[in-house]
């Protein structure tokens, strides 16, 4: 085969089969030793038949025994597919438990690798995408060479002429298998890709339905529909007529062989060959040994022609979950238990440049034990980045973060993000009970806990009036609870959770004036005595914090008394 | 409902997949043809050799059959395979636009939602699966039926004492394995899917609320509880694959019975001189090339099974109750709009406008304003007629919102969304969908009102240039001017506009402002932000629970 440079996804992917290769190998071998008995079987089979038809003395004692080995051969082959199967789902087990880890580990930094749902696209389906390439492809890779092989040493004490004709219409099998695996690869990837921009053209069109009503032009969001999908059909089938053309050479080569082989054969049989008149080359037996084992010779091309199209699907996923896989995420090497009261903390000359991109250049900063700071600035000056070194989701490129006196690595992470309460722009929520997303912040809390921290929070009037109160349902089939609602039922939790340290990104950024105004009291009076960093960009109602820091371009610029 | 049957799946494209399904059995006529007759070829070769009548066989027929099937073989794969995939295209496109043609009266629905992102992908993955119906179901059948009957028939005229002998494993072959798969498998198939759903809204949530189930260490239990459920379906996934290969096994065997049977009778026939040899090696060697035909029966339960839940969950679609779709009544000018005792409720919304009254006039400026939750927004879509009023009702001109045609109700009333979406295509694309015949002069001109002139100037390829999904980046202000830029282009008589000011700095929310309040028609515009309420000729205020406050 062509040496090819090997991209990282291609690379991954080949790793990938290294923990499987036992049963693969296994797999291989059952189906070299079905084309064995394949070879073993045709042998008897031609036997009988030349005997019944020339009026020979036969054993009909050999059918049981023809039978019998073909029945082996599709035990064989059954083995080679549940192996393979089994091989693939082994390795997606385990690729997708990596992710998963790995997403966790990346935190927020994964949406670099696209939306939630996509991310969950890429841990399901593409994923599964790996199936073909892991249960067929492998295999059929070697048995390729291999049966060919062996069809070709049986033959060859036999018939030269069959040998030639064997060899001569599959000139070269590799560089047949190049040109298939060409084509077809070639005409997948043009196939999906035109596939992914119809499927998400009709997304977008879907999408945008509500949009294109309110304009009144739906009957033109249905044309460009029916244009895209037309087109689409049009530049798919020029691509599959080549693609199928490659395939057809293959059938073509295959139903050659046998109709050489039967003619020439045959001819030879009536001692007419131009080269061997009145002589009769290759006796019926052997001559229907070759024409059985003919058919066989070019089937495993004709798969892996098939199967070539699952190695491009496995490819293509390939090139999605590599690089989240590869990303490089913190690690956690620390064995320090973490405080577990407020601590001081400090950003000690801390930079950090993904990519190149400078976004936080030297910033240094103390926060006092029990000390409550807002981060002030533009959306994108690096107030996030800052929260995000916090919770220990990303590794600074210099300096450090302290707590406590020592440096945040020292610590066991999951102790430390214990001592943690996080409050996102969105409030987050888990569908459940709202006594169940309270409990995730203390799952020891009794309902009375969860009561008085509603009203720290100032959930209390609104969860009183619901008929289902603590267990009423939220999230799918639920209740339909406000921003404003859910944000105070994020901050109930974080009030329970008796953590020491409060990183909040932009809560209530969101919410109308009166009600983000509201929340910041009642984040004012819920946190009193915790360490409290906020990033927002809202200056409004910060009377309470001690400090307010401007972030701008990654650098600390002023520092203000609250 | 428009139901979506098999028949009706068929019927679309009956004539591109019946000749799809005719090319095909050709060529598998000719594959087992290609054997037999080769198989014969040098059988009667051989026989005649033997008999020292080798001279006078004419080898040049049964040669010639054997090139031919050859040939017919190869054609015939290449042109079955074109064919048939062209039908399926068909097909896709076919189902595209009856998904569209179902979803267009019903969406958005009562809560002014389209279909989540998932649901979409969902019926986008359904559709794939629906298309490839005629070749993992249909054809496998059709070809299998056709073939086995073609060869028992053939059977029948030279050797008739064999064809009730090797029929019968054959049939049971093709009934029972197929039945029996459907039968074990039909829970797997569900199951997988049902689970599958519930894995990947396990997933989206857990990632939704990643850094706050870690701070509470409480993502590894998720982690662990969708693993779980992962380990489930890939024992579905198991089960099923299993069943496919040992389905394809249990088929291989019983034709081996078949094949059994047909060399041991057929041999006793040649022995006792009732069958010509030549005739044995024929049947034998068409016989191997059945496996090949019969063996993709094994998966076709799979194939139906999910062909029958996409179909059913693509139905399920069209139970999203319809959306009014308006009278017959037709306005020419908008002169007065009444709201009458309006109350609106989004399904499950607890509060939402209630006992709306207002009047506006032709050109009047209307601001409408109260806390998040009141029920702006769902004001809005009642007036886009995508939530019903109940009870109160909506007057232009003293007819009722209900009873203005679909066509009278888009040209008058024109609805700004907080967040408009912009289709991936050019910003020209974009801005036309407000007026199809707009010229660039009147594109240029819009911009520039809506103050984003410059910024167009500075695109790669100014009006031409991609916006939207996968296009050049537009922020959440950009969008809500590009919207607003394509409103004034379609030019409704109402125009109402949801928090046009958000995400704008200062001066371009003043310049929006005048704009909107320069525009010639009738304006209600939502806001929470401070604006001058004295440049509005109604103030309509609602209360947290959506009590009109002041009129």
């Amino acid at each position: 085969m062509a040496k090819r440079s090997v991209t990282p996804a291609a690379a991954w992917l080949k790793q990938q089969t290294r923990s499987i290769r036992l049963p693969l190998m296994i797999a291989t071998a059952a189906g070299v030793v079905a084309a064995l008995l394949f070879v073993w079987q045709a042998k008897y089979l031609a036997d009988l038949i030349s005997g019944l038809a020339l009026g020979e003395a036969v054993s009909l004692s050999v059918i049981p025994l023809i039978v019998g080995l073909m029945a082996a051969r599709l035990l064989l082959l059954w083995v080679k597919d549940v192996l393979g199967v089994q091989a693939s789902l082994t390795v997606r087990k385990r690729v997708r438990q990596a992710l998963l880890t790995k997403l966790a580990e990346l935190g927020p930094n994964r949406s670099r690798f696209g939306s939630d749902g996509a991310l969950s696209t890429a841990v399901f389906e593409q994923v599964d995408a790996l199936d073909g390439y892991l249960a067929r492809y492998i295999p059929q890779q070697i048995l390729v060479l291999v049966i060919p092989l062996i069809i070709l040493v049986a033959v060859w004490p036999i018939s030269k002429l069959a040998v030639l004709i064997f060899v001569g219409t599959a000139p070269l099998v590799p560089f047949f298998m190049i040109i298939v695996g060409k084509g077809a690869s070639s005409a997948s990837r043009k196939q999906f890709k035109a596939m992914a921009i119809m499927g998400g053209q009709f997304l977008d069109l879907m999408r945008g339905l509500p949009t294109l009503k309110l304009l009144g032009r739906t009957a033109l969001g249905r044309d460009r529909l029916d244009q895209s999908a037309e087109q689409y059909r049009a530049k798919t089938m020029s691509v599959l007529r080549l693609a199928f053309l490659s395939t057809a050479v293959l059938e073509l080569f295959a139903s050659l062989s046998i109709a050489l082989i039967a003619v020439f054969l045959g001819i030879g049989l009536l001692e007419q060959l131009p080269w061997a008149k009145g002589e009769v080359p290759v006796p019926l037996a052997s001559a229907m040994f070759i024409l059985l084992l003919a058919p066989e010779f070019y089937q495993p091309l004709r798969q892996l022609g098939t199967d070539y199209h699952a190695r491009a699907h496995a490819l293509g996923a390939a090139e999605t979950l590599q690089p989240i896989l590869a990303a490089t995420t913190v690690q956690n090497n620390g064995s320090l238990a973490a405080p577990q009261t407020a601590a001081t903390i400090e950003f000690n000359q801390l930079s950090w440049q993904p990519n190149g991109r400078d976004v936080l250049k030297q910033v240094s900063l103390t926060v006092s034990a029990g000390e409550r700071i807002a981060l002030i600035g533009e959306s994108g000056a690096g107030k996030s980045s800052m929260l995000h070194m916090l919770l220990g989701f990303t590794e600074p490129t210099s300096g450090n973060v302290m707590i406590a006196g020592k440096t945040l690595t020292d610590y066991d992470l999951s102790s430390w993000r214990q001592q943690l309460v996080w409050l996102a722009q969105r409030p987050e929520w888990f569908s459940g009970t709202i006594a169940d997303n309270l409990r995730i912040g203390n799952p020891s809390a009794r309902d009375d806990d969860l009561w008085q921290a509603l009203q720290q929070a100032g959930a209390l009037p609104f969860v009183r009036q619901l008929p289902d109160g603590l267990a009423s349902r939220i999230g799918e089939g639920g209740i339909g609870l406000s921003g404003g609602q859910l944000q105070r039922i994020a901050l109930a939790r974080a009030v329970l959770s008796n953590a020491s340290t409060w990183l909040l990104d932009e809560p209530g950024a969101h919410l109308d004036r009166a009600t983000a105004a509201e929340l910041r009291q009642q984040l004012a009076t819920a946190s009193a005595g915790k360490t409290l960093i906020m990033a927002t960009h809202d200056l409004a109602d910060l009377d309470w914090v001690d400090r307010i820091i401007r972030v701008r371009n990654g650098e600390i610029e002023e520092v203000s008394r609250g | 409902m428009d139901k979506l049957t098999i028949w009706k799946l068929t019927k679309a494209q009956l004539g591109m997949l019946s000749l799809g399904l005719l090319i095909g059995l050709i060529t598998l006529i000719a594959v087992v043809l290609l054997l037999a007759a080769s198989g014969w070829f040098l059988t009667a070769a051989g026989m005649a050799s033997a008999a020292g009548a080798a001279l006078t066989f004419n080898f040049f027929s049964p040669g010639g059959v054997v090139r031919m099937a050859a040939i017919t073989r190869t054609a015939g794969r290449y042109g079955e395979r074109v064919v048939s995939h062209e039908a399926v295209l068909r097909l896709l496109r076919d189902l595209r636009l009856w998904v569209w043609d179902q979803l267009t009266p019903r969406l958005p629905d009562r809560s002014g939602n389209t279909l989540s992102g998932e649901l979409l992908q969902r019926a986008v993955a359904d559709i794939d699966r629906l298309d490839e119906w005629p070749l993992r179901w249909l054809a496998p059948w059709f070809w299998a039926v056709a073939i086995v009957c073609l060869s028992l028939a053939v059977a029948q005229i030279f050797v008739p004492s064999l064809v009730a002998v090797i029929a019968l494993p054959i049939v049971i072959a093709m009934i029972a394995v197929p039945l029996l798969g459907r039968l074990i498998g039909r829970q797997l198939t569900v199951k997988e899917v049902e689970q599958g759903g519930r894995r990947r809204s396990q997933l989206v949530e857990a990632l939704s609320g990643l850094i706050t189930l870690q701070v509470n260490n409480q993502w590894q239990n998720r982690q662990n509880a969708i693993e779980a459920e992962d380990q489930s379906i890939i024992a579905a996934q198991r089960w099923q694959a299993l069943l496919i290969s040992t389905g394809q096994l249990l088929i291989g065997l019983l034709l081996l019975v078949s094949f059994y049977l047909l060399l041991d009778q057929g041999a006793q026939l040649v022995l006792n001189e009732q069958l010509n040899g030549a005739w044995l090696a024929a049947m034998a060697l068409g016989f191997l090339a059945l496996n090949e035909i019969l063996a993709p029966l094994a998966a076709t339960f799979q194939a139906a099974g999910q062909s029958a839940q996409a179909r059913q969950r693509l139905n399920e679609m069209g139970e999203i109750e319809a959306l009014h779709s308006g009278g017959q009544q037709t306005i020419d000018t908008l002169d007065t709009l009444k709201l009458q005792a309006l109350t609106v409720r989004q399904p499950n919304a607890m509060s939402g406008p209630t006992d709306v009254n207002a009047t506006l006039f032709a050109g009047d400026k209307c601001l409408l304003t109260g806390p998040s939750g009141a029920g702006k927004t769902t004001l809005a879509y009642a007036l886009a007629r995508f939530i019903p009023v109940t009870p109160g009702q909506v007057l232009l001109n003293d007819v009722d919102l209900t009873e203005l045609s679909e066509m009278s109700l888009r040209q008058h009333v024109g609805v700004l969304e907080q967040s408009p979406h912009l289709f991936n295509q050019s910003l020209a694309a974009n801005l036309r969908l407000g007026n199809p015949s707009a010229s660039d002069e009147e594109l240029w001109d819009v911009l520039k009102q809506v103050s984003l002139y410059d910024w167009a100037q500075s695109l790669p390829e100014q009006l031409l240039t991609n916006i939207g999904e996968y296009g050049t980046g537009v922020s959440g202000g950009q969008a809500r001017r590009i919207g607003l830029a394509r409103l004034m282009l379609q030019a409704p008589s109402l125009v109402v506009v949801d928090e046009p000011l958000e995400g704008l700095d200062g001066d371009n929310q003043k310049l929006i402002l005048d704009q909107l309040l320069s525009l010639p028609a009738m304006l209600i515009m939502i806001s929470h932000h401070d604006v001058d309420v004295d440049r509005f000729d109604h103030h309509l205020k609602l209360d947290a629970a959506g009590k009109m406050l002041q009129g």
